[in-house]
């Protein structure tokens, strides 16, 4: 699957983006360099505290804003203003799973520690809006605003931390050394060693629900429903266990009172705005996707959406309620 | 709780997509030059919403009377930080994609699994300011560029893949 990067490289626009691990380079895409100015420093250098993570996010914003005044991410050469660009912010995130943070009731009131890592990301954002109007780029830039993923859960009431060798344990207890990959969270993804024994796990799997705090089960045409078959696409997990809301696979030491991963609501009803003064504003009830943002984004920027594989594949579409009105603001 | 029927629902609902309108937006003349693409990880449609109501001088109070809020977008289900980028970077879900989670790992049966990790340890680092790529990352992205959002084909050491966090 090619990315948004790669189709803007073709059309000769410029391009940049940053996040939080080298390996995002992936967003280069299959041909591998079409990010122009591309920067991941490492999270996992600095402490996964709020008061660690968001000096983190500020190099990252101040990325941003040396690239919105004509520079390279560094500030120190010349580079055009890049026809995509962009960043993810971490310090929300590691406020929702901090035990000293969260939300303090089913309702999603943030915790103090949440709410000052709310705070300052919407500092940093408001230090763009200003760089933006400063530069006189206000009207041609379209401002995306979303998620990666949510959290869960959301009500402190319902978090459980259940020991993340259960499943692993269950797996090879159908053969020895039948898993081959286990990625827990607030799911299971399960890549097992021998494809034929999946009935044979998922019977055993169910037999200890309770125990493992299984909710779902996704397997063979369940499974299917949503991906490719792991029988002829191994990238595929064979096995998909959602747990019970609230329940996180960890180490029973674990302090995090949220993760993310899942299926569920509080895992993937994210934020999603699209900003620009020249829009006519307004509010879409109806249920989109953030895989919606990358042809809209080919689409504001006169590019074809139907150059994105994935676009042709899943018929992915614009989002819809995207118009430029007359009034200028 | 979860529910198949609701997955079923959404997963109807995504394919309804298919047979909506386009935009009215006209082509041409009202294109925009830039787009700026902020992922605040873990931000809720709800926290978003509590935000700017009791903040309404914010700057995300500012952002949202601009545009357009969504009030019912969906990330990428596994809904991981790998897969949550590449949903809004290929317009793909992990379907497409194959990256389901962020962790490079090659099950080469009958041997054990061996998983590069794709963000490195703390340890490692040197220097966090400075974007560098240590020797094990070199062999993580080795790995992607084998694997990198095409499909398993060519790749006959490993039977599995998958990337986690």
């Amino acid at each position: 699957m090619n990315t948004i990067f790669e189709v803007a490289r073709d059309a000769g626009l410029y391009t940049a983006w940053s996040d939080k691990h080298p390996a995002y380079e992936i967003v280069n895409g299959p041909s591998g360099s079409s990010v122009n100015d591309l920067y991941t420093p490492e999270i996992a250098a600095v402490p996964v505290t709020v008061s660690g993570t968001e000096p983190y996010d500020d190099l990252k914003v101040q990325a941003v804003l040396n690239e919105i005044a004509g520079k390279d991410h560094t500030g120190t050469k010349t580079a055009p203003v890049p026809a995509i660009f962009g960043m993810n912010f971490q310090a929300v995130s590691v406020a929702q799973k901090d035990q000293n943070g969260g939300y303090l009731d089913a309702n999603a009131t943030p915790s103090a520690l949440l709410q000052g890592a709310l705070d300052h990301t919407d500092h940093s954002i408001g230090k763009m809006l200003a760089a933006l109007r400063r530069e006189n780029l206000f009207a041609n830039t379209v401002i995306i605003l979303s998620a990666k993923h949510g959290q869960s859960p959301i009500d402190p009431s319902q978090h459980l931390i259940v020991d993340k060798n259960i499943i692993p344990n269950l797996v090879n207890s159908v053969q020895a050394g039948l898993l081959a990959q286990a990625t827990e969270d607030d799911v299971a993804l399960l890549w097992l060693t021998d494809q034929s024994k999946v009935n044979a796990v998922v019977a055993t799997l169910n037999a200890n629900k309770a125990q493992a705090h299984i909710d779902t089960i996704l397997s063979g045409d369940s499974l299917k429903q949503f991906f490719n078959d792991p029988t002829t696409d191994s990238r595929t997990p064979d096995i998909i266990v959602l747990p019970v809301h609230g329940v996180i696979y960890a180490k029973l030491t674990a302090t995090k009172i949220a993760e993310h991963g899942g299926f569920s609501s509080d895992d993937a009803h994210v934020a999603l705005v699209v900003a620009n003064p020249r829009f006519n504003k307004g509010t879409v009830s109806a249920s989109v996707q953030t895989t919606q943002i990358a042809p809209s984004i080919l689409h504001l920027l006169g590019l074809n959406p139907a150059d994105l594989h994935a676009v042709g594949i899943e018929q992915t579409q614009i989002l819809s309620g995207i118009s430029v009105g007359g009034d200028e603001q | 709780m979860i529910q198949p029927t609701l997955k079923i629902r959404a997963l109807a609902c995504a394919f309804a997509l298919v047979t909506a309108v386009l935009p009215s937006m006209a082509n041409g003349d009202e294109q925009f030059h830039h787009v700026l693409l902020l992922s605040i990880d873990g931000l809720h449609a709800q926290d978003l919403a509590r935000y700017i109501r009791v903040n309404p001088s914010s700057a995300l109070a500012q952002l949202t009377r601009l545009g357009i809020t969504y009030t019912d977008a969906s990330t990428s289900k596994p809904s991981d930080s790998f897969p949550g980028l590449l949903s809004m970077v290929t317009g793909g879900s992990p379907r497409s994609t194959g990256v389901f989670t962020t962790t490079a790992t090659i099950a080469t049966s009958p041997l054990p699994a061996q998983t590069v990790r794709l963000k490195e340890p703390r340890s490692s680092m040197t220097n966090p300011l400075i974007s560098t790529r240590p020797p094990s990352m070199a062999a993580a992205a080795l790995i992607l560029r084998h694997y990198r959002l095409t499909g398993v084909k060519g790749v006959r050491l490993s039977t599995h893949i998958a990337f986690s966090e």
